[in-house]
C-alpha cells in the first residue's frame, strides 16, 4: 500500500491469531517491525515462524491480565527496538452465559483481559509513546459495543468500555502527539470464530443480517487498522470505525419482516 | 488500484472536491468532474500535466436530475464505466438564528447537500449496481453535532449520514458500498480568509485536542482509503477527520481539581485520589 510506515516499530497483543495476526502481517507488508504477544508460547514461535518470510518480526509472552507480564513485554520490546510506534490491542476473551446467572470469576476475567488489559497496555506503551511525542494506538472493540446480542454481558460491558476508553485517550493524549482509534470487527472468519459459523442457522442468520451477505476475512479488518495506524490518517483520533460490511446499517431492519401494505 | 477506474467527483471546482480529483489522478484513476461552475473546473485542470488524459469536465447542477442523467450518459460514453463516486457538492448558508432562518435558504441547503446526493447516488450509484463500486458522501463534523446558527447545514449533513447507511442497506447485496467522512475544521482556500487573522485561527485550533486544523490533504487521504479495495468490507459507516473535535471539544477537568473524590466510595476513593 505504501502508507508511510516503513522501519517504524509495533506491538500487536493476540498477535499470533485471528485478526491479531493478520494484522501483524499487514504491518510487516508495510516494512513495519513486529512484535507479537500471546499467552501460548506454541502459537507465538508458529506465527513467527510463518511471518518471518514478510518481514521483521519477534514475539514474546504477554498475559495482559497481569500488570507485571505487560510492564516486561513492553520492555524486552523496548531493548529490542528501542521505540514503539503503534500498539494494536487485539487480545481479547468471552464467555456466553445468561446476566442472570453470569458468575463473578467469568466477569472478572473478560473484564480484566478485555477492559483492563487495554488499559494497562496503553499506559505501559503510552509512557513510551509520550516520551517519544509520538505514537499510535488503536483497540479492538465489537459489534457488541453498539448493538446487544444476550448471554455476553461481560463481553459488552468491556468492548463498550474499550470505546470510551479510546475516546478518552485520543483526548488526554492529543497534546503528545498520541493517537488513539478503535476499529469494531463485524463477522469475521477465522480459526476462532470457525466453530460459532460451523452452526448453520447461527450463520444464515448472521449473513441476512450484513447487507454485504459476506463473512469478512481477516486482512479486511487489518487493511482499514494499518491505514489508520499510518501518518495518511494523521487528523484521525477519538474515532470507532466498524468494518462489518454494513452490519450496523442493517440491523434490525434488514432481517425483521417489515409488516404488509 | 486498478488503473481503468473510474471516479465521478460533484463539487470538483475547489476545495474538497479538487483535492479529492488530484489525489484519485496520483493514483491513475481516471476523473469525471462535475460542478455548477464549469470554469472554475477548467481552471486547475489546464494546469495538470496531459491536461485531457483521461478528465471529462462537465457542467451539472445536481438538484436536477435531467442533468445528473445527461452527464451520466456523457460519462458512460467516454470511459465505459464507473467505479466510485464521490458526493461532494454541497452549499453553507448564511449564519441565522434559527428563528431568523430564511426559509428558501433552508431548502436550497436541503435541496443541493441532501437531494442532490440522493440524485447523484441514484443517477450515477445507480450505474454502478451489480457491476461493483464505491460511494463517499462527503459529510461534516456537524452532521453528528449541532452547528447553532447552521441549523439547515447541520440537518443536511445529518440527513447525508442516514442517506449513507440507507444506501449501504439497500446495496451492498449489489456490489455497491457506501460510506461517509466527516471533516472537521479545515484550512482550505475556502477558508483561507477568515483563518488569515491569527486570533481567529488560534481560538479555533484551541477547540481541537489535536491543536490544529485540517488540511484537504487529510479528506483526499480518507476519500482515496474508501475509494480503494483496502476499505472493501467498510460499509454504511463514516470516517471522522476531525482531530477529535467532536469527542474532546471541550475540557471540563480544570473545573475539577485532580484528586478530588466525588463522594462515593469514601476511604478507598481518597486513598487512589491521593496516589494520581
Amino acid at each position: 500500500m505504501d502508507l508511510g510506515l516503513k522501519g517504524q516499530v509495533a506491538i500487536v497483543t493476540g498477535g499470533s491469531r485471528g485478526i491479531g495476526k493478520a494484522v501483524a502481517k499487514a504491518l510487516l507488508e508495510e516494512g513495519v517491525h513486529v512484535v507479537i504477544g500471546s499467552r501460548t508460547q506454541q502459537q507465538i514461535d508458529e506465527t513467527v515462524q510463518e511471518l518471518s518470510t514478510v518481514g521483521s518480526i519477534t514475539g514474546f509472552p504477554l498475559d495482559v491480565g497481569e500488570r507485571e507480564s505487560a510492564r516486561q513485554f513492553v520492555e524486552k520490546t523496548l531493548e529490542l527496538h528501542d521505540r514503539i510506534d503503534i500498539l494494536v490491542n487485539c487480545a481479547g476473551i468471552n464467555f456466553r452465559h445468561p446476566a442472570d446467572t453470569y458468575t463473578e470469576e467469568a466477569w472478572n476475567r473478560v473484564l480484566n483481559i478485555n477492559l483492563s488489559g487495554v488499559y494497562r497496555m496503553c499506559q505501559e506503551a503510552g509512557r513510551k509513546m509520550i516520551e517519544q511525542k509520538s505514537g499510535c494506538i488503536i483497540n479492538i472493540t465489537s459489534m457488541m459495543t453498539h448493538r446487544v446480542n444476550p448471554n455476553q454481558s461481560a463481553y459488552a460491558a468491556s468492548k463498550a468500555g474499550v470505546a470510551q476508553y479510546t475516546r478518552l485517550l485520543a483526548v488526554e493524549w492529543a497534546k503528545h502527539n498520541v493517537r488513539v482509534n478503535a476499529v469494531s470487527p463485524g463477522y469475521i472468519e477465522t480459526e476462532l470464530t470457525k466453530g460459532t459459523f460451523a452452526n448453520e442457522d447461527y450463520a444464515r442468520k448472521v449473513l441476512e443480517l450484513t447487507p454485504q451477505n459476506r463473512f469478512g476475512k481477516p486482512e479486511q479488518v487489518a487493511d482499514p487498522i494499518v491505514f489508520l495506524a499510518s501518518p495518511r490518517a494523521s487528523f484521525i483520533t477519538g474515532h470507532v470505525l466498524a468494518v462489518d460490511g454494513g452490519f450496523l446499517a442493517g440491523y434490525p431492519h434488514l432481517n425483521v419482516v417489515q409488516p404488509a401494505n | 488500484m486498478n488503473l481503468d477506474q473510474v471516479a465521478v467527483i460533484t463539487g470538483a471546482a475547489r476545495g474538497i472536491g479538487k483535492g479529492i480529483a488530484l489525489r484519485f489522478r496520483r493514483a491513475g484513476m481516471k476523473l469525471a468532474l462535475l460542478d455548477v461552475d464549469l470554469p472554475g473546473i477548467e481552471q486547475w485542470t489546464r494546469e495538470l500535466a496531459e491536461p485531457g488524459e483521461g478528465i471529462l469536465a462537465i457542467r451539472c447542477d445536481i438538484t436536477k436530475e435531467e442533468e445528473a442523467l445527461k452527464a451520466r450518459d456523457q460519462i458512460l460514453k467516454q470511459f465505459g464505466r464507473i467505479d466510485v463516486l464521490v458526493n461532494n457538492a454541497g452549499i453553507l448558508p448564511p449564519l441565522a438564528p434559527l428563528e431568523h432562518v430564511e426559509t428558501n435558504h433552508w431548502r436550497a441547503t436541503l435541496d443541493i447537500n441532501l437531494t442532490g446526493a440522493f440524485l447523484c447516488t441514484k443517477v450515477f450509484g445507480g450505474a454502478m449496481l451489480d457491476k461493483g463500486g464505491s460511494i463517499i458522501n462527503i459529510a461534516s463534523q456537524v452532521g453528528l453535532v449541532p452547528s447553532p446558527g447552521r441549523g439547515a447545514y447541520s440537518v443536511s449533513k445529518a440527513g447525508m449520514l442516514m442517506l449513507t447507511e440507507l444506501t449501504a442497506v439497500e446495496w451492498g447485496s449489489r456490489n455497491v458500498r457506501a460510506n461517509a467522512i466527516c471533516p472537521g475544521y479545515l484550512e482550505t482556500e475556502l477558508t483561507a480568509q477568515m483563518y488569515s487573522d491569527p486570533e481567529v485561527k488560534r481560538r479555533r485550533s484551541e477547540t481541537i485536542p489535536m491543536k490544529r486544523l485540517g488540511s484537504v490533504e487529510d479528506i483526499a487521504e480518507a476519500a482515496f482509503f474508501l475509494a480503494s479495495s483496502q476499505s472493501n468490507y467498510m460499509n454504511g459507516e463514516f470516517l471522522r477527520v476531525d482531530g477529535g473535535f467532536v469527542v474532546g471539544a471541550v475540557d471540563l477537568s480544570n473545573a475539577i481539581a485532580n484528586g478530588v473524590v466525588d463522594g462515593i466510595g469514601g476511604g478507598i476513593g481518597s486513598g487512589i485520589g491521593r496516589q494520581s
